[in-house]
């Protein structure tokens, strides 16, 4: 019950964190290797300030942190595009990967935090997986709505034609920072969820290949809108299990998962150049 | 002390130029950043080393031939996955996406095949004291210096060099001109890989190997390559050295860990405020951006 436990909620924040990427990269068109970043500043939130402060105000902080970092980054960057933004995302990613590793008086560097209290466990019952159903509802909800709305629309036409938008009267690159914000901010609840989850972080689950990999988890099926990044975050959570079963590893297993996400990216650039969707004409 | 310091800032900017200059060859022809750099590099230096420990070879031997199967590699590669990287209507992000994925692919299937440790380059003590003396780390200088001479002079002075950044430059225009722009292409494919994982091989000898080598090695050269003008050989080689210079300065003054810092900071600072390249921009209002 316990290791069904554990898979259910690793795949709802892998969900969550798919669910933001997405928004980021197939609906606004910003290809970002960024997003562990902000799943660490939720994580470490959790971790520095559990010990200290109230459940409520820690989530406040996370989310306030992602949005300030968030903005911090898009703001200067929007201006950029294709392999640029990219770029600027890589060296933001790699910046926070070294305060994480070097800043050890604080991250307590590789060796990480362990011990994290978990509000969410009372007794012998987990209540963080009801609440991540619910966290899951709500922000599926929000973002079917935030699709269907205006600003949705807005969204999508910067990403297919941000000549048109400014030419309507709508500034692109606003538009922009509001959709990482949105992003940055799912991802940092998500990371607080992985946090109070696992009860310990280190900074080798916020790295650059943690990014790739939920890039990967949201391009795989980025044809089905809204569940296509569920499916790659299923995917994400059901490969090391069948791996496990076939005689892998840990350590093997994780390279094996990496590899894995890897061809279906290289899969899905293949079938892109051919089928050109819009979230890839940029 | 004086010594190893002004040969480490040397050593230090001639590996950031070389990486540097592979990134600018293959942006100039095939207008794109590859982040399989990050596992061209890891499969050249852990290659050259189990040719060596493993089979025997001698390190020459070995290095020539790893230079060979990686660039090679790369070619295949860039013709599987970038076919049409260049062409004019070509997509930017698929193919970002595609090195993105080949990156993840190609460097965790080498870390399951051999290994996600550290190891010295080296089995015998007696190549092992031959690189700590003076006369092994003055050959390996020699021929990172001789390598970036070579490379910047092929692309700034020979015909080939040249054909290869017209292909860059306009793909339609290159092709209406006769020139075989596929084998260009590739030839800049070559060129790049080869630069990368003799780096890396250089890299390996002096410091032994470690998985995230690779990394290292992408961040280094994009930086350079950035810093410098995405497509100035003499600002991807210039931007380098300078480089090389600060970050041993920054280890000195703030200690080692911070000089990753340093390098992404100015890395943004480029990025966002001069996206073209801080050196590039003089060159490139005359005119003279090769």
């Amino acid at each position: 019950m316990i290791y069904l436990d554990h898979l259910v909620a690793t795949a709802l924040i892998y969900g969550l964190l798919a669910m933001s990427l997405d928004l980021i990269v197939v609906e606004c068109g910003l290809l970002s290797v960024a997003h562990a970043s902000f799943f660490g500043v939720g994580a470490y939130a959790v971790a520095l300030l559990g010990r200290y402060w109230n459940m409520g105000a820690v989530l406040a902080s996370a989310v306030g942190i992602a949005l300030i970092l968030s903005v911090c980054i898009s703001w200067p960057a929007v201006r950029l595009h294709g392999d640029f933004y990219v770029l600027a995302t890589f060296a933001f990613q790699s910046a926070f990967s070294s305060v994480l590793t070097n800043w050890t008086a604080v991250t307590r560097g590789p060796a990480g935090i362990a011990d994290i209290r978990n509000p969410f466990r009372l007794s012998a019952s987990n209540l963080l997986i009801p609440a991540l159903i619910g966290l899951s509802i709500l922000i599926v909800a929000l973002f079917v709505r935030v699709g269907r709305s205006p600003f949705g629309e807005v969204i999508r036409s910067v990403r297919d034609d941000e000549v048109l938008v400014a030419a309507a009267g709508y500034s692109p690159a606003a538009y922009r920072i509001r959709a990482v914000a949105i992003g940055a901010v799912v991802a940092s609840t998500a990371g607080c969820a992985y946090a109070y989850q696992i009860t310990y972080v280190d900074p080798s689950s916020f790295t650059i290949a943690d990014s790739i990999l939920m890039l990967a988890m949201v391009v795989v099926a980025s044809e089905w809108r809204w569940i296509g990044p569920w499916l790659g975050a299923g995917l994400f959570v059901i490969v090391p299990e069948v791996l496990r079963f076939t005689g892998f590893a840990e350590p093997a297993a994780a390279l094996v998962r990496q590899m894995i996400f890897g061809g279906l990216l290289v899969s899905v650039a293949q079938l892109a150049r051919r089928r050109r969707p819009m979230w890839m004409e940029r | 002390m004086g010594a190893f310091l002004v040969w480490n800032t040397v050593w230090q900017g001639a590996v950031a130029a070389l990486t540097g200059l592979a990134f600018t060859v293959l942006y100039r022809t095939v207008r794109f950043l590859d982040f399989g750099f990050a596992a061209a590099a890891l499969w050249g230096a852990y290659l050259a080393q189990w040719l060596v420990a493993a089979q025997g070879i001698n390190v020459w031997y070995s290095s020539l031939l790893t230079i060979v199967v990686v660039a090679l590699g790369g070619v295949i590669l860039h013709t599987i996955l970038y076919g049409s990287a260049s062409e004019d209507n070509a997509l930017a992000l698929p193919n970002l996406l595609s090195s993105l994925g080949a990156y993840l692919l190609l460097q965790n299937g080498l870390l399951l095949w051999l290994g996600p440790k550290n190891m010295s380059f080296f089995a015998s003590s007696e190549m092992r004291a031959w690189r700590a003396s003076g006369q092994g780390r003055d050959t390996l200088m020699v021929i990172a210096v001789l390598i970036l001479l070579i490379a910047s002079a092929t692309l700034k002075y020979t015909g080939i060099g040249l054909r290869m950044h017209a292909v860059g430059s306009s793909y339609s225009l290159a092709r209406v001109r006769g020139m075989n722009v596929r084998v260009l292409s590739a030839c800049a494919t070559a060129l790049a890989y080869s630069l990368v994982s003799a780096t890396a091989i250089l890299v390996a000898i002096d410091t032994n190997l470690q998985p995230n080598m690779g990394f290292r090695s992408l961040m280094t050269g994009v930086v350079s390559c950035i810093v410098g003008g995405v497509t100035s050989v003499r600002g991807a080689v210039t931007a380098g050295f300078l480089l090389g210079a600060a970050t041993q300065a920054i280890a000195w003054y703030l200690g080692p860990q911070w000089t990753e810092m340093f390098l992404l900071t100015l890395f943004v600072l480029a990025l966002l405020l001069r996206p073209t390249g801080i050196l590039a921009a003089a060159t490139e209002a005359k005119g003279l951006s090769v």
